[in-house]
């Protein structure tokens, strides 16, 4: 067993050791740094505070022309909420279905599906009153049906609700047969309202509407 | 024992040191490349995500809107976490990763097509609360979700001094295989870490603005424009 200065000692080198680990750490994250104002100087753009406030007012100014000028519609997937924006002010907040994120396979074709609502941003592209439904595939997979070779035999009215507004792709805003699901992530991937708030849509949102989803 | 306290204290100093702004300008040179950055991104159409340190708040936005604020409680940051240029998020990593449900179903497989149609969603309550965020320039951003459990603030209290003494060593690891280390730790509530997890998706573009005390020091690539 070592005496107690020599074990001293080992403590001490090794706590050196590690003080010098952590020293060398903190150079390694920050060298190369040079202070901002150097870089801008090197640049060529000495500014006074003045002008580099001013070239700020003017980028923010710039930031905020990119919005857009009329009603638009923000679709939230997480909280299930469609809101019918113009420019900050809520004209109306709205319950949802968005898409479910599950999967769905089909071995014998090797086709794979994902219910995801597209995020991104989108524009209202069609708006139907009366839709019918045309199943794709996947849906007669989900009933266990074989896939019907003619249109005629997709076709299922009733099942979108009075109207659908069009996002381009096959996915739609639409009514829905099961409301109490409204507020749940259920969907196929379209998102599903409520028949007030579908109808006050399609009264109120015209074609070529910007539509955020997230 | 005294010199064991001098080391201590010179590495407490080490930082804070380095970190010393230079210049009452640096925050408008800071804030205009922040701008000329945001708007070159709210130009593109595509959603993007600010992490403002300087205002406390992540702000999830598409052509100058904000789609959603996600206040943040508390944040530190190690190394040059971007540098004011826009990074892409690449992935997402947790301890327990939310997994979407699978169905398989074939043509005439009643039973599949039954478990296909019972009720399974992913939805915000399946995400995680603590996670880290693996941008395309290597900052790793890990969240983290604060809560009024007494538990929660002694974790967090620890998880201060522990964090800052790990890094450096980290950092001389990372440098050993040739990479730079940099991570952004942010905490913010169990609602918004699950929601910044759900909107946060592959591919948006991020940009980061660093709090003024270690904005001082921007590396090299920093633009100012306009």
């Amino acid at each position: 067993m070592q005496n107690p200065p020599t074990l001293r000692k080992s403590l001490l080198c090794c706590a050196a050791l590690l003080i010098l680990f952590e020293l060398y750490g903190s150079y390694l994250a920050y060298r190369g740094s040079i202070p901002a104002a150097a870089v801008a100087s090197a640049a060529g753009l000495v500014r006074s505070a003045e002008q580099w406030q001013a070239a700020n007012d003017r980028l923010m100014k710039k930031i905020a022309g990119q919005k857009p000028k009329d009603a638009y519609l923000v679709i939230d997937t997480a909280s299930n909420r469609v809101t019918l924006r113009q420019g900050d002010t809520v004209v109306r907040d709205m319950l949802a279905s968005c898409g479910s994120g599950n999967v769905l396979e089909d071995p014998a074709s090797g086709r794979r599906w994902i219910f995801d609502t597209p995020r991104g941003q989108h524009r209202i592209q069609t708006k139907v009153a009366n839709p019918l439904w045309i199943k794709p595939d996947w849906a007669f997979l989900e009933e266990g049906k074989p896939i019907p070779a003619s249109t005629s035999q997709r076709a299922e009215p009733g099942a979108m609700g009075d109207y659908a507004l069009g996002l381009g792709n096959g996915y739609f805003i639409h009514g829905t047969l099961y409301k109490r699901m409204l507020g749940r992530n259920v969907s196929h991937g379209c998102v599903r309202l409520g028949d007030e708030d579908l109808a006050h849509l399609y009264r109120n949102v015209p074609i070529g509407t910007r539509v955020f989803i997230f | 024992m005294r010199i064991l306290i001098f080391y201590f204290l010179l590495l407490l100093g080490f930082v804070p040191a380095a970190l010393a702004g230079d210049s009452a300008l640096t925050g408008l040179q800071q804030l205009n490349a922040f701008l000329q950055a945001e708007y070159d991104l709210a130009k593109s159409g595509k959603s993007y995500l600010l992490i403002d340190l300087q205002e406390h708040q992540l702000q999830l936005k598409a052509s100058g809107l904000v789609l959603e604020s996600f206040p943040i409680d508390n944040s530190r940051s190690w190394g040059q976490p971007m540098d004011l240029s826009v990074a892409s998020l690449t992935g997402k990593s947790s301890l327990v990763s939310p997994e979407r449900d699978v169905h398989v179903v074939s043509v005439g497989e009643q039973d599949a097509a039954d478990t296909a149609q019972t009720l399974k969603a992913f939805e915000l309550h399946d995400m995680p609360t603590s996670y880290r965020l693996h941008l395309d320039n290597g900052t790793e951003i890990s969240v983290r979700a604060t809560s009024s459990h007494w538990f929660s603030h002694l974790r967090n209290l620890l998880a201060v001094p522990a964090w800052y003494l790990s890094r450096p060593l980290i950092s001389n690891w990372n440098f050993l295989w040739g990479s730079p280390y940099n991570e952004l730790a942010l905490s913010m509530s169990e609602q918004d870490a699950r929601k910044l997890y759900w909107a946060f998706s592959e591919g948006t573009p991020c940009l980061i603005r660093l709090p003024e005390a270690v904005a001082a020091l921007a590396p090299p690539s920093l633009g100012t424009k306009q």
